[in-house]
């Protein structure tokens, strides 16, 4: 098996151990989702990006209180979530409630292109095999969708960035959040129904997408 | 009365007759009688048995009343007030005055009489006076002699001695300084205004009966079986310990010396006591208020606390106490 | 099913909340009314788009682990509670320091209090008694009365 795919409980057992190499291989594994979670809270990149080494920090320093080296994944956003919310009340303290940047506030629309927010091009190993024209297309409607997630209440977004965005199942997502399962369910349809209404315009274009041979 | 005066002058005429002395039953008459003069006086009391421990004091005397300030002159520590109806005990830091309605337990010639014999020694000068020397030694073994120099013309003490059966002294009282028909100022003689005067929980009954005490302390009193030789019951009282326990006091006396037995149940009854937080000052006093001294025997016989006071050894306060069963 | 119904619990349906005989009866209510297959395509479609949309990338991941690297190199891995009193008890700081000054100041008034709240001793010792009695006998050992006293308090 080659290094990259062992899984996580090994990697971890590893890093206990004290193996820099192995903590290395999470932080590929992981940062992309954190700073994925992390920005859905923050939405600032340098702030993001700040958090999000915190919490690769913070995890190397407390790996040892992980007891269940299979749970290294639900933990680690446990991590990140507590520092955004300490982020965020820190933020609201400091500031008054007028000076809090919000997404409008930052001139970014649907439709516009140049913003702070810098997407990458997930789900594409190499740039050859990206076509343009595709990339630029679909980068405004991703967009289009992170804008209106981001309009969603904060319990509401934090399931629907770690259902949809990082693909972590429902039972996972009860654990990071602290809350039955059913509740997690019943936040997914209440995100999804409100998305729906915030999206119509682009549902139009998917079900084109479908109907095309 | 009037036929006592008689009496004591018809003594004092025959004695005064035969040796131009007067006898030391007419000393010993005259100082429990004289009133009407007015002293100040400076005095030091050592007491060597069992510990050593002395004091100065001064005592103001006037018209029979008293005034006994402790320690230094300029900062006394205690001051103890006869304003001739009661005995108070002062305490300047709290400016509170504690009233102590005490007995009025006169000299008992018949029992001193009949336990020591009474002789008149040479004169000496005590402070600059001329003094009568006083000897009573005992007719029981064991029991101390005392010898007391009284001054010739107001019959006042001026030195006393309690000497034990070994010949060593027990107590020496002597005064330093006296100062007879001074100017004492009248306020010396009662509590100062604006003090407050607390009675101490303490019923003294001159003639109060066994059989009373029992049923105003509410437990059965056994009077020791075994007493030194001479000594016999005087006064009965009852007082109360600090948490209201009642305490019955048996006095004993042979003329001229004391000892006190008190009696309470052992265990403080006062639910009060036991279960008070008491804190800081508080906290620390026990039930029983207690010198760390030799000449005090405490111990629990059956179910009585006893505690004995007085002057003899301690193997025989413990014996007084085991006699109480 | 009432279609009034069936169009609040569709998005639940979508997220595959809905069991037994409420999902059969739904599924039944679908099947039928064409306005709910069409919100139902509607959500799938959302859900479609959701899912498409993926991960963010740091702008320099490398740089971002390097800096991870450097934080860390500067703490050692810390024992067992460190983090967990971080995370989980960092809310209680400030009730902490508030009720540790609060119970300061009290137990330093009741010292306080403790210390002037001295008061006389109202009885009398049984040595005192003892003296006492013969207070009017001149030959008595009354003057002894206070010294008792007076070597306790010195």
């Amino acid at each position: 098996m080659a290094r990259d795919e062992l899984p996580d409980s090994v990697l971890v057992a590893k890093a206990k151990r004290g193996d820099w190499v192995a903590f290395e291989q999470l932080f590929w594994r992981y940062h992309e989702r954190i700073y994925t979670f992390i920005w859905h809270f923050l939405q600032n990149r340098e702030a993001s990006e700040d958090l999000t080494q915190e919490t690769f920090v913070r995890a190397w320093e407390s790996l040892h209180g992980l007891k269940s080296n299979d749970a290294f994944q639900v933990w680690l956003h446990q991590i990140a979530r507590r520092l955004c919310l300490d982020a965020l009340r820190k933020r609201a303290w400091e500031k008054p409630m007028s000076d809090i940047a919000t997404y409008d506030d930052q001139k970014v629309s649907v439709g516009e292109v140049e913003t702070d927010l810098e997407f990458g091009l997930e789900g594409k190993s190499s740039p050859e095999e990206i076509d343009p024209e595709e990339t630029l297309f679909e980068s405004e409607r991703k967009k289009a969708v992170r804008i209106a997630v981001s309009k969603l209440s904060q319990p509401l977004r934090e399931v629907v960035v770690l259902h949809y965005f990082e693909g972590l199942p429902v039972d996972e997502i009860s654990k990071v959040l602290g809350v039955p399962i059913g509740t997690v369910l019943s936040r997914l349809a209440r995100a999804r129904e409100s998305l729906r209404k915030l999206l119509a315009h682009y549902l139009d274009e998917v079900e084109n997408e479908v109907n095309r041979p | 009365m009037r036929f006592l005066v008689l009496v004591s002058l018809a003594l004092t005429g025959f004695a005064l007759a035969e040796s131009e002395q007067p006898s030391a039953f007419d000393i010993l008459r005259n100082m429990a009688t004289v009133r009407s003069i007015s002293y100040i006086v400076t005095a030091e009391t050592v007491r060597l048995k069992p510990q050593t421990s002395s004091a100065t004091a001064t005592i103001y005397f006037k018209a029979g009343r008293r005034r006994v300030v402790y320690g230094d002159r300029f900062a006394p520590a205690l001051a103890v007030l006869d304003d001739g109806k009661s005995v108070y005990r002062l305490l300047p830091r709290w400016r509170v005055a504690v009233r102590m309605p005490i007995v009025s337990q006169k000299l008992n010639f018949d029992l001193l009489r009949k336990n020591y014999e009474l002789r008149l020694l040479p004169s000496e000068q005590v402070a600059g006076r001329d003094c009568y020397v006083l000897v009573a030694q005992p007719k029981h073994q064991n029991n101390p002699a005392r010898k007391v120099w009284v001054d010739k013309t107001h019959f006042v003490i001026l030195k006393d001695e309690l000497i034990d059966s070994d010949g060593t002294p027990i107590r020496v009282f002597v005064v330093r300084s006296v100062n007879f028909n001074a100017d004492i100022d009248e306020s010396l003689f009662s509590v100062p205004s604006g003090w407050q005067v607390a009675n101490a929980p303490y019923r003294p009954i001159p003639s109060l009966s066994l059989a009373e005490a029992e049923k105003i302390a509410g437990f059965k009193v056994r009077p020791p079986q075994f007493v030194p030789e001479g000594y016999q019951l005087s006064s009965v009282g009852v007082t109360y310990c600090q948490h209201g326990t009642p305490v019955v006091h048996l006095q004993y006396s042979d003329g001229l010396n004391t000892i006190s037995v008190f009696e309470r149940p052992a265990q403080c009854r006062s639910p009060r006591g036991r279960l008070r937080l008491r804190w800081g000052w508080r906290r620390q006093q026990t039930c029983d208020w207690l010198p760390q001294d030799d000449f005090v025997h405490s111990q629990i016989v059956n179910d009585l606390r006893v505690i004995v006071i007085g002057h003899p050894s301690q193997p025989i306060m413990q014996q007084i106490a085991e006699s109480v069963r | 099913m009432k279609h009034g119904k069936a169009k609040r619990l569709l998005a639940d349906y979508a997220v595959g909340r809905l069991r037994g005989r409420t999902k059969a009866k739904i599924e039944q209510h679908i099947s039928e009314c064409p306005i709910c297959e069409r919100e139902l395509k509607a959500l799938q479609r959302t859900e479609k788009l959701l899912k498409e949309v993926g991960l963010l990338r740091p702008s320099n991941p490398q740089l971002l682990l390097n800096r991870v690297r450097e934080a860390t190199q500067q703490v050692r891995q810390p024992s067992r509670q460190t983090l967990g009193w971080r995370l989980s008890w960092r809310w209680l700081l400030k009730p902490a320091i508030g009720f540790a000054i609060f119970s300061s100041i009290a137990v330093g008034a009741f010292v306080f209090w403790c210390q002037f709240a001295d008061k006389p001793n109202l009885t009398i010792s049984y040595e005192q008694y003892h003296r006492l009695v013969s207070w009017s006998n001149p030959l008595g050992n009354w003057i002894e009365t206070g010294i008792g006293e007076m070597s306790a308090t010195q």
